[in-house]
């Protein structure tokens, strides 16, 4: 999963972008009104963690430019916590709030709860078979036991998971995998996806030479 | 209760009301008693006449004196004309003769109600002018009877002696009320009475001293539930005509019951009218109370409908409509700058609970911990200046800023910033011009440092890139300036008014990490004018801005 944080306040974008790292999510970052615009703009995100006191382009015309080309879920992230703050941040486009200062899990579960009611999903719990994905724990369980996978891996089942059914190209893996930082190569994805093969079992993922991978519902 | 407009109004409306109700009555009763028992007057007098008439001696014939002779009906004013009563004639035709008669002692008061219609004082009486009582006539052919003859007649005439039929049937309906007359002479001598004087019901008056001493005409006696007119007859008799007024009375006593009654109606109509009529006007002193009262700190967005209050009213609710914008503009500049605060400080908040939070989610390496702590110290470092501004402003705005107020060169602290601050200009490109004159001021040192610091910083922090800041210092008259002039962007009209306002950045574009916090400005326009003096600037969009401050120079 990839989120962009767009924050002008560098302390509070590196915690940001660090416990995002650490929870597992691919985080690309802008200080900036209109650079955050750009980056949201492009696509490729599965949140947008949004400051709305921002210098060049405020986060309320930001969320107006980008609600013309994006659905994607949008959490706003501020200092200013009166109702009529809130009521037009979430009126301009915004899918939650959260007033400065924030504790950080709140920050992760609201995240995920974005992402989840996104894709369609309302229970954080996804049942393929015998496998269960708790997107909460992110944890796979196969037969009641936890199946030991890297925070990568982990990303790449999930990702897939909340895909189940359609057929996924791997530039999608590597872009909602990687963030702007990683410059590893794109044929990473395939050593993931074979490692998670090992793990899961050969006929969990399928592939579609020259398309992409897809799991079956 | 007496602090109550309404009570107050209702309290004089009574007190006019009562007032103008018992004048009213009061002037009511008194006409209609007097002009009734004018009437009963007029009557009874007009009887007593007749009877003093028929008293008199047959006239005799020596020869009355032409200037008495009058003709009825040319003597002007005469008693017949004038009259509102009821007129008895005499049967001889002779006229009524006014006569001056001696009111009896202790007898009740003289008449005060003047003349009675038909009565006419200026009329000589010819019978009553002493010594000669026997005095001719006017207007008398027949020939004089032989003085026993008189004597006989007279006692014939007391004997038959009547009132007139039409007087004793129009007045009094049942026998005690119908009226009566007693003739008597030398003071008690009683010779005839009628009616409930002939039963002995009514005591014949005491007429004391000699009678016919032309004191007065005619006597009104008001005794008991009686009415009397006593008039002197010839010789030493005296005649009195008198009838009961109870009916009158009675009649009077229920026009006071019925005035008494109505005014106390009217009264309470008014009354009540009046209630209604100043609840009506108070009414709108109470909306206008209503609404000022829903008018709290909560909602201050109420006002009065200036148009909706009646004129007199409609200055106070403009006057309070006025403070309640004034209270509203003032809560809302409150409000937004509590807003603002809480902003600025939420986000170093954020910033260390951010980091600390993070830290603490697993074991890390030494140098990631210091990291966490250097950051934390740098947000509590911005928290920690800018509650310091906070508490300033706040400060000067209850006026408890304390100055240490020394003598001190505005020059030297100038000059003294620019060396501090030449460092960051150089970083920039920015070159620093300082033309430092000598400009005495007191003042606190430190805080004198402050303003100039924040003005010289702006100046360098909003310059275009390669630009001059102007830095001078000089007394002019009665001030001490220090101009700070920079070659920046300017200040737009639309951000004039705002400048010196609290967390206002004129140029939003620029970031935290650049900006400060908004509050620069205020603090130096708050420092100034703690010392007295005042800041002011101009600017020119493209161009530049030059920033002035003026304190009272010491010499």
């Amino acid at each position: 999963m990839r989120v962009l944080v767009i924050e002008d306040e560098p302390d509070l974008l590196s915690a940001l972008a660090q416990s995002l790292r650490e929870a597992g999510y691919a985080v690309d970052c802008a200080e900036e009104g209109c650079e955050g615009l750009f980056k949201a703009s492009s696509g490729g995100y599965d949140a947008v963690v949004l400051d709305l006191m921002l210098p060049g382009l405020d986060g309320w015309t930001l969320l107006r430019e980008l609600r013309k080309s994006q659905t994607v879920p949008v959490l706003v992230l501020t200092a200013r916590d009166a109702l009529p703050d809130r009521v037009r941040g979430l009126d301009a486009g915004a899918d939650d709030y959260l007033t400065k200062p924030f504790q950080l899990a709140e920050l992760l579960a609201r995240l995920r709860a974005l992402i989840r009611r996104a894709a369609g999903k309302a229970s954080p719990r996804i049942a393929m078979g015998e496998l269960e994905i708790d997107t909460a724990a992110r944890v796979v369980w196969r037969d009641g036991e936890a199946v030991p996978l890297t925070p990568r891996e982990y990303a790449l089942v999930e990702f897939l998971a909340m895909h189940k059914g359609e057929l996924v190209t791997r530039t999608m893996i590597y872009d909602h995998l990687f963030d702007e930082e990683d410059d590893s190569m794109s044929n990473l994805v395939d050593v993931h996806v074979s490692n998670v093969r090992k793990k899961l079992g050969k006929d969990f993922i399928t592939t579609r030479r020259g398309e992409g991978y897809l799991i079956h519902a | 209760m007496l602090r109550s407009i309404r009570w107050t109004l209702q309290l004089w409306h009574a007190a006019i009301l009562v007032a103008a109700l018992a004048g009213f009555g009061a002037a009511t009763y008194y006409q209609v008693s007097r002009s009734r028992f004018r009437e009963v007057d007029t009557e009874l007098m007009g009887a007593a006449q007749v009877l003093v008439s028929k008293l008199r001696p047959p006239p005799r014939t020596d020869g009355p004196p032409p200037r008495l002779v009058r003709p009825l009906g040319a003597e002007g004013p005469g008693p017949r004309g004038s009259g509102e009563g009821p007129q008895y004639s005499v049967d001889d035709g002779r006229p009524p003769p006014g006569e001056r008669g001696r009111p009896p002692h202790g007898e009740g008061p003289p008449d005060r109600d003047g003349p009675l219609p038909g009565y006419d004082p200026r009329l000589p009486d010819p019978d009553r002018r002493p010594p000669n009582p026997d005095r001719p006539r006017p207007r008398d052919d027949r020939p004089p009877p032989p003085e026993g003859e008189r004597l006989g007649w007279r006692a014939a005439t007391v004997r038959d002696l009547e009132l007139p039929a039409g007087f004793v049937e129009h007045v009094g309906e049942t026998e005690g009320e119908k009226p009566y007359f007693i003739v008597w002479q030398n003071a008690s001598d009683l010779m005839k009475a009628s009616g409930v004087a002939a039963a002995g019901r009514v005591p014949t008056p005491v007429v004391a001293g000699a009678p016919n001493n032309g004191l007065g005409p005619f006597s009104i006696l008001r005794r008991d539930g009686l009415r009397e007119v006593l008039l002197p007859g010839p010789a030493t008799m005296h005649v009195l005509v008198g009838r009961s007024v109870r009916h009158e009375q009675e009649r009077l006593r229920q026009l006071l019951f019925l005035l008494t009654g109505t005014g106390a109606g009217v009264l309470a109509v008014g009354l009540l009218g009046g209630w209604v009529l100043s609840r009506r006007a108070v009414r709108p002193i109470e909306s206008i109370t209503a609404t000022a009262g829903s008018i709290s700190a909560a909602n201050l967005s109420g006002r009065i409908d200036p148009r909706r209050v009646p004129s007199e009213l409609e200055a106070l609710a403009t006057v309070l409509n006025a403070a309640f914008a004034r209270l509203e503009a003032s809560f809302d500049q409150q409000t937004r700058f509590t807003a603002d605060a809480s902003h600025e400080l939420r986000t170093p908040l954020a910033v260390i609970h951010s980091h600390a939070e993070l830290a603490l989610t697993r074991e890390r390496p030494a140098a990631e911990y210091r990291q966490t702590i250097e950051t934390c110290l740098r947000a509590a470092g911005r928290m920690k200046s800018l509650i310091e501004s906070l508490l300033l402003l706040a400060r000067a705005d209850s006026g408890r800023l304390e100055l240490d107020a020394r003598p001190l060169d505005l020059g030297n602290a100038a000059e003294d910033c620019v060396n501090m601050l030449s460092p960051l200009a150089a970083e920039k490109g920015i070159t620093v011009e300082a033309n430092i004159a000598p400009a005495k001021v007191t003042g606190d040192a430190s805080r004198i440092g402050q303003v100039a610091t924040n003005l010289i910083a702006n100046a360098i922090r909003y310059n275009r890139e390669g630009g001059t800041v102007n830095v001078v210092t000089a007394t002019d008259g009665p001030d001490a300036m220090l101009l700070v002039s920079d070659t920046g962007v300017g200040i737009s009209a639309e951000d004039t008014p705002h400048v010196f306002e609290r967390f206002f950045r004129a140029d939003k574009a620029r970031s935290r990490a650049v900006g400060g916090s908004g509050l620069g400005l205020a603090i130096c326009k708050s420092i100034v004018e703690a010392h007295g003096g005042t800041i002011s600037f101009a600017s020119e969009v493209g161009k530049g801005t030059t920033f002035t401050v003026r304190l009272p120079a010491t010499r």
